[in-house]
C-alpha cells in the first residue's frame, strides 16, 4: 500500500511514504515547518497558508514555485526546500498578518506556554509587530462548564468546527460572519452539547477554547508533573497523561495510542478527574468508637493489629468484595487474603454472567476483538443494544468515522488521498459506510446510521435471533430488516459488530456472539468489540467463580452473615436501595472498606482504610477488548493513604509487585503478559515526571519549613517525582526501537514546539514503545475453532430484563467517580423516565406527570418526558435507579385523583 | 629588584587614597535607585494589583525561588493567589523584574535583609507589595491587554476596534 519514495529537501535526499503530505513527511522527519489548520486526524484544507515551501522542478529548476505543503502530495523524486529566502519570507509575513489581530494576551492567557501559536510565530522568525493599527475585537460567549470562550485570540484557521462539526458531528458551533469579521461560536450563548467538546481546548492552536476546570486551578505547562495514565472512567482504556502539582490533579491530557484513543478524548474522561481532589476523601484509618459519632485514628500498627485480629480470629469467615474500579492487582491481593471461595465481584448477577461469558468467548472462539482504530477502518457496523455515546463514549466517535470510509473508497478510486478533506467531502457527499443501529431509542449516532431500528429488547432478541438463521442458512423468507442488515454486513469486507453489558442481557449478549462467530466464517476480516461497564470489569470477572456476585453474596449471608467484610473500592449503595444494603451491612460484625472517597458504603464501616486514588498507584488494567494496561502514579501518596494491596500485604503474604504478579498468573493464566509491566529496575533509565524548567521548587513549601527535603521516592517505577532522569523529549526525538529504550513517555516535547501539538512532529515514536501499546491477552490464545461456551442459566436474563423497563444512560450519570467533578455535575440531567407517546397513553401519564415502578428491592417515582423515538411498550429509567430495581417490577401511574384518595 | 621597589611605592602610595570601603553599617554606602536589591510588588495606576500570575517571573529564576499560583475574579481578572518568594534563596539577579510583562516586580535598593531566623527570609504576597506604581507610573496592563474586566470591556482597550457585530451583512 504505501510505497516509500526519495524526497529531497534542501538538496538532501529522505526516505518518506508516499500516503501523506509532504507537511507531515517534514514533520516526521524532524524539520520544523511551521502550520495551523493541519490536523493528522483531520487532514488539510490549505487554509492558513503558513507551511509554504519552496517547490523545484527538478535539479536544474532555480526559480522553484511555493506551494502550501500540506495540500501537496509526496511524489518520488521530489525537491523542495524550506529553507529558501523567499519561503521564509513568505511564512514571516503570512504569521505576521495572522497576528495583527491578536491581543496583547499571553500572560493572561491559560495557552500561555502551551500554545502552538506562540511556537509557531517564534518558529516563523515574528518577533516585532510592525502593525500599527487597531485590533478587531469579539465578544466572548459561555459555553458551558467545560470551556472558556476568547475570541480576541483566533486566528481563523478552522480547526474548531471542522472537529466539532465534521470529525464529532456536532451542530452547535458554527462559523458566522465574514472575511476579518469571522466568528466561531455558538448562534446562542450556552453549554456545547457535543461529548467531545473538551478536545477543543487541544484542537485550537491557540487560546480560543481553554480548558475551564484547569483554569480553576491554573498551573504553567512547564510546572506539571506529568505520568502516563489511563482513563477509568469507562471500558475503553484511553490513554492520558495525567498533570499535577503540589498533590492537586490539575489536568488530563490526551496521551496518544494509535489503536484506542488516537488524538481525542471524550469530556467525561478528560474533566471527570477530581474525585482525585475533591474534600471528601479518606486521609486517615478510621476506626468506629464505642459510643456513636466517635471515630478514632490509627497508626499503621494499630491498624495492622486489628485487621490481624478481626482476620484471625476464631471462627472468623471473611468475605472480601472485589471492585471493577479497582486494578488487577488490587483485586487478586484481595483475592489471595479471602480466599477464591470467598471473593466476590463488586457487581450484579446480571453482569458477572455477561462478564464471564465474553471472557470465555473470547478464550473458546476465533472472533478478532476489534481495537477502535480497527473499528473506524472497518466498513460496516452493526451496533446492538447499547448506548455507546453515553456508556463508552470514544467508541461512538470512531464508530462516526467508520461511516466516512465509504467516501475515503470512492475518493482512493479517483486517486485523491485520504488526508485531501476538502475534496474527499466533495466526493462523499451524502454516501456513508453502513451503519446498522437497534436499540431501544434514537441515539447520538443516529443521525449517521444507515438502518436505525428501535426496538424492545424481546424483539431486539428475535431480530437477531433471525439474522443468526440467516447466515446459517441464507434464503428469502426472512423479514425486511433480516435482509437488510445481513446484506449491508455480507457486503462489507470487514464488518464489526458492536454490543455492550449496558443491556444487562445476557441472551442478547450470547446471540450477539454467535452471530460474530458466524460472520467470522463468512468475512474473515470481521471483527466484535463489546463495550463493558467499567475499566476493569473483564479483569475482575477473570478472577471470580460463576455466581459470585453481589446479588448471591447477599442472598447467600442473609441467614448467616459473615464475621468481617472487606469492601474494596464499591460503593454498595449504587446497586441495591439504601434500606437493604443497610440492613444487610448491619448484620455484619466487621466491615471494613478501602476506598479513596467518602462513599456511603465507607460511612457504614467500622473500620476504613485510606486507598489512593488512580493517580497515587501504579496499577493495571483491562479493558474492554482485552488488552492489559499500565498506568504509573503522577503523585505521591498522600498522608496515611497505601494502595489496596499494600494495606493486604501483611495479611495476604503478597508482599511485592512481583509477588502479587506471580499469584495472578496462578490464578489467571491468561494475565501472564502482565509481568512485562513490572521493570522497577531503575538503573537503565529513570524517567523524569517533572520538566526541564520545573520552577519554584525552593518556595512551593516554605511558607511550612524554609529548609528544603528531597523529593519523594518512587521505589515501584521508573519515574521520578522529580526533573532528575531522563526528560520526556529525548525519548520522542531518539528512534526506540534502535536505542531499545523502553521506559514510559512522561510528556510530549520537541525543541522549539512547547505545545502538545509536539506529538506530530517525530513523537509518533515514542508511542510505538511495546510497552505503551499494551497487551491484547488473548490474541495469543486462538483456536483453531470457535466453540461458544452454551449459557448455562438461560433465566438468568429474566432478572433484569424481559421486562418493558430498559436502562437509559447518560455519559454524566454512568461513572460513579466521574460524577465527582463540579464540572460534570452541572450537566448531569434531572432524572426523568422517558416514554413513547403510545405507552404514555396506555398508563395514561401526561408528559412531567409521575410515574411508579415497584419492585422487590426498590420502589422509585419519577416525572416522565416524551420521547416518540422509544419503541413500543418500553419505558426507559434512568441507569442508576434502573439497576436499583430488582425482580417482579410493576409500572404504575398516579393521577391527581388517586393522590387525593 | 627595581620592579620590587617600584611595587612597594605603589603599595605606598595606596595609604594616602581615599578608600572605597566604608565603615558599614555605621555609614552605608551610596546605592543607585536602580540597584538589585529585594523585590517588591507594584499597584497600576487605578490602585489595582499590577501581578497576573503569568508564572513568568517564577520560570526565569535561576534559584526557583518564586511560587506564583494563579486566581481569578469574578469579572476575569487574573491575579496572584501566592506569591512567594524565598529570599533566603535570592541571588538578587534581577531576571525576574526582566520577565515581568507587568511591571509588577521592581527591584528595590534594600539589600539590607539580614535574619537570625531563615524562615523569616520567606516573603509573601502581603509582605510584598507596596502602594504605589513604583518607577513606571503609567503603565497598566490591562488596558492594553484584549481581555474583557470590570470597567474595560471589549473593545475599549488601547487600539481596539468596538467589538464586531456578528449579525452584521457588511463584510
Amino acid at each position: 500500500m504505501t510505497n516509500k519514495v526519495t524526497l529531497y529537501v534542501d538538496n538532501i535526499a529522505y526516505q518518506v511514504s508516499d500516503d501523506i503530505n509532504l507537511l507531515q513527511a517534514c514533520l516526521n522527519l524532524n524539520m520544523d515547518l511551521p502550520y495551523f489548520c493541519w490536523h493528522p486526524a483531520m487532514g488539510s484544507v490549505g487554509a492558513c497558508r503558513q507551511c509554504a515551501v519552496m517547490q523545484y522542478q527538478n535539479e536544474e529548476d532555480t526559480r522553484g514555485r511555493l506551494v502550501m505543503s500540506c495540500m501537496t502530495p509526496v511524489t518520488d523524486g521530489m525537491r523542495i526546500s524550506l529553507k529558501n529566502e523567499k519561503a521564509h519570507t513568505f511564512r514571516a509575513t503570512n504569521i505576521e498578518a495572522i497576528m495583527t489581530n491578536h491581543p496583547h494576551d499571553c500572560p493572561v492567557c491559560e495557552e500561555g506556554g502551551d500554545c502552538h501559536l506562540q511556537d509557531m510565530t517564534l518558529l516563523s522568525c515574528h518577533i516585532k509587530r510592525r502593525y500599527p493599527g487597531t485590533k478587531r475585537t469579539h465578544n466572548n460567549q459561555y459555553l458551558g462548564p467545560f470551556l472558556n470562550h476568547e475570541m480576541n485570540r483566533c486566528i481563523g484557521c478552522y480547526r474548531c468546527v471542522r472537529f466539532y462539526r465534521d470529525y464529532c458531528g456536532g451542530d452547535d458551533l458554527n462559523v458566522f460572519a465574514s472575511k476579518n469579521n469571522i466568528y466561531f461560536g455558538r448562534a446562542e450563548p450556552g453549554t456545547l452539547e457535543n461529548e467531545f467538546s473538551g478536545n477543543l481546548a487541544e484542537v485550537c492552536p491557540t487560546g480560543v477554547f481553554t480548558d475551564k476546570p484547569f483554569s480553576q486551578h491554573y498551573i504553567r505547562k512547564w510546572d506539571l508533573q506529568t505520568s502516563p495514565s489511563i482513563c477509568t472512567h469507562c471500558s475503553i482504556g484511553c490513554n492520558t497523561y495525567a498533570a499535577e502539582r503540589g498533590g492537586k490533579l490539575r489536568k488530563i491530557n490526551n496521551r496518544h495510542h494509535p489503536d484506542i484513543n488516537g488524538h481525542f478524548l471524550c469530556d467525561r474522561g478528560r474533566f471527570g478527574y477530581e474525585h482525585a481532589n475533591i474534600d471528601n476523601k479518606t486521609t486517615h484509618v478510621w476506626l468506629r468508637g464505642d459510643q456513636e459519632h466517635q471515630t478514632n485514628i490509627l497508626s499503621y500498627n494499630q491498624t495492622h493489629m486489628k485487621l490481624a485480629q478481626w482476620i484471625n480470629e476464631p471462627n472468623a469467615h471473611v468475605i472480601g468484595i472485589g471492585s471493577v474500579r479497582a486494578s488487577i492487582e488490587n483485586n487478586a491481593a484481595l483475592h489471595k487474603l479471602v480466599g477464591a471461595k470467598n471473593f466476590y465481584a463488586g457487581i450484579k448477577q446480571v453482569e458477572l454472567s455477561q462478564l464471564q461469558f465474553l471472557a470465555k468467548a473470547y478464550k473458546s472462539s476465533q472472533i478478532s476483538l476489534s481495537s477502535l482504530k480497527e473499528i473506524e477502518h472497518s466498513d460496516a457496523v452493526f451496533l446492538i443494544g447499547e448506548d455507546v455515546t453515553q456508556t463508552a463514549p470514544r467508541l461512538a466517535l470512531s464508530i462516526r468515522q467508520m461511516t466516512k470510509n465509504e467516501g475515503l473508497k470512492k475518493a482512493a478510486e479517483l486517486g485523491i488521498k485520504p488526508w485531501q478533506d476538502e475534496a474527499v467531502r466533495n466526493i462523499r457527499q451524502e454516501d456513508k459506510s453502513p451503519l446498522i443501529i437497534i436499540n431501544t431509542h434514537n441515539t447520538r449516532l443516529s443521525d449517521v446510521a444507515k438502518y436505525n431500528i428501535n426496538l424492545s429488547p424481546d424483539k431486539q432478541l428475535s431480530l437477531l435471533l433471525e439474522i443468526e438463521q440467516y447466515l446459517k442458512n441464507p434464503h428469502n423468507d426472512y423479514s425486511d430488516a433480516t435482509l437488510k442488515i445481513t446484506q449491508a454486513l455480507l457486503k462489507a469486507d470487514r464488518p464489526t459488530i458492536i454490543t455492550g453489558t449496558y443491556n444487562f442481557d445476557v441472551t442478547l449478549l450470547s446471540t450477539c456472539l454467535r452471530v460474530s462467530v458466524l460472520l467470522k466464517q463468512h468475512k474473515t476480516h470481521s471483527g466484535f468489540y463489546c463495550a463493558t461497564s467499567s475499566i476493569n470489569a473483564l479483569g475482575l470477572s477473570l478472577f471470580c467463580q460463576p455466581e459470585q456476585d453481589l446479588d448471591n453474596l447477599i442472598f447467600q449471608t442473609e441467614e448467616k452473615p459473615p464475621s468481617s467484610l472487606i469492601i474494596m473500592e464499591t460503593d454498595l449503595y449504587r446497586y441495591y436501595s439504601n434500606e437493604k444494603i443497610t440492613s444487610w451491612l448491619n448484620k455484619i460484625k466487621n466491615i471494613i472498606v478501602i476506598d479513596h472517597i467518602i462513599t456511603d458504603t465507607v460511612k457504614m464501616a467500622d473500620l476504613v482504610l485510606p486507598a489512593s486514588s488512580l493517580f497515587e498507584q501504579d496499577a493495571t488494567w483491562l479493558n474492554a477488548e482485552a488488552r492489559m494496561q499500565h498506568s504509573y502514579a503522577v503523585m505521591p501518596m498522600e498522608k496515611m493513604r497505601q494502595t489496596s494491596w499494600q494495606w493486604l500485604c501483611q495479611h495476604n503474604l503478597l508482599e511485592d509487585n512481583q509477588a502479587i504478579v506471580k499469584y495472578i498468573q496462578d490464578i489467571a493464566p491468561q494475565l501472564t503478559p502482565m509481568s512485562q509491566f513490572l521493570q522497577n529496575d531503575k538503573t537503565h533509565f529513570s524517567v523524569a515526571r517533572q520538566a526541564m524548567r520545573s520552577s519554584a521548587r525552593t518556595a512551593f513549601y516554605a511558607n511550612i519549613d524554609v529548609k528544603e527535603y528531597a523529593p519523594k521516592k518512587d521505589n515501584k517505577s521508573q519515574l521520578n517525582f522529580s526533573m532528575e532522569g531522563l526528560p520526556a523529549f529525548r525519548q520522542s526525538t531518539l528512534n526506540n526501537s534502535q536505542h531499545k529504550i523502553n521506559t514510559p513517555i512522561t510528556g510530549v516535547w520537541s525543541p522549539k514546539w512547547n505545545s502538545h501539538q509536539a506529538i506530530n512532529k517525530a513523537g509518533y515514536n515514542s508511542c510505538k514503545i511495546d510497552i505503551n501499546l499494551g497487551i491484547k491477552i488473548f490474541d495469543d490464545l486462538k483456536p483453531k475453532h470457535s466453540k461458544l461456551p452454551k449459557l448455562q442459566d438461560p433465566s438468568h436474563s429474566s432478572s433484569l430484563a424481559h421486562t418493558i423497563v430498559c436502562p437509559q444512560h447518560h455519559i454524566y450519570t454512568n461513572d460513579e467517580l466521574a460524577g465527582y467533578a463540579n464540572s460534570i455535575q452541572q450537566l448531569v440531567p434531572k432524572l426523568a423516565i422517558s416514554l413513547n407517546q403510545n405507552m404514555s397513553n396506555k398508563l395514561s401519564v401526561k408528559s412531567g406527570e409521575s410515574i411508579n415502578i415497584n419492585s422487590d428491592d426498590y420502589c422509585l417515582s419519577l416525572p416522565c418526558t416524551i420521547n416518540d423515538t422509544i419503541a413500543d411498550d418500553i419505558i426507559l429509567v434512568p441507569i442508576n435507579e434502573f439497576i436499583k430495581l430488582g425482580s417482579n417490577i410493576q409500572v404504575s401511574s398516579i393521577t391527581d385523583g388517586e393522590h387525593n384518595e | 629588584m627595581i620592579s620590587q621597589i617600584r611595587t612597594l611605592i605603589k603599595v605606598l602610595q595606596h595609604t594616602f587614597t581615599k578608600p572605597d570601603t566604608v565603615q558599614y553599617p555605621e555609614q552605608k554606602p551610596y546605592l543607585s535607585p536602580r540597584y538589585r536589591g529585594r523585590i517588591i510588588l507594584t499597584r497600576d495606576p487605578n490602585g489595582d494589583e499590577r501581578c497576573v500570575a503569568c508564572n513568568l517571573c517564577s520560570a526565569a529564576c535561576p534559584v526557583d525561588c518564586i511560587l506564583v499560583e494563579k486566581d481569578e475574579t469574578q469579572d476575569g481578572r487574573w491575579l496572584a493567589k501566592t506569591f512567594r518568594i524565598n529570599f533566603s534563596r535570592c541571588i538578587m539577579c534581577g531576571f525576574c523584574e526582566e520577565a515581568c510583562p507587568t511591571h509588577a516586580i521592581q527591584l528595590t535598593p534594600d539589600v539590607e535583609m539580614a535574619e537570625y531566623d531563615r524562615q523569616n527570609l520567606v516573603y509573601e504576597k502581603e509582605n510584598l507589595l507596596i502602594s504605589g506604581p513604583g518607577k513606571y507610573h503609567d503603565y497598566n496592563f490591562y488596558e492594553i491587554c484584549g481581555k474583557a474586566i470590570e470597567g474595560k470591556n471589549k473593545g475599549q482597550a488601547i487600539d481596539e476596534n468596538p467589538p464586531i457585530d456578528i449579525k452584521s451583512l457588511m463584510p
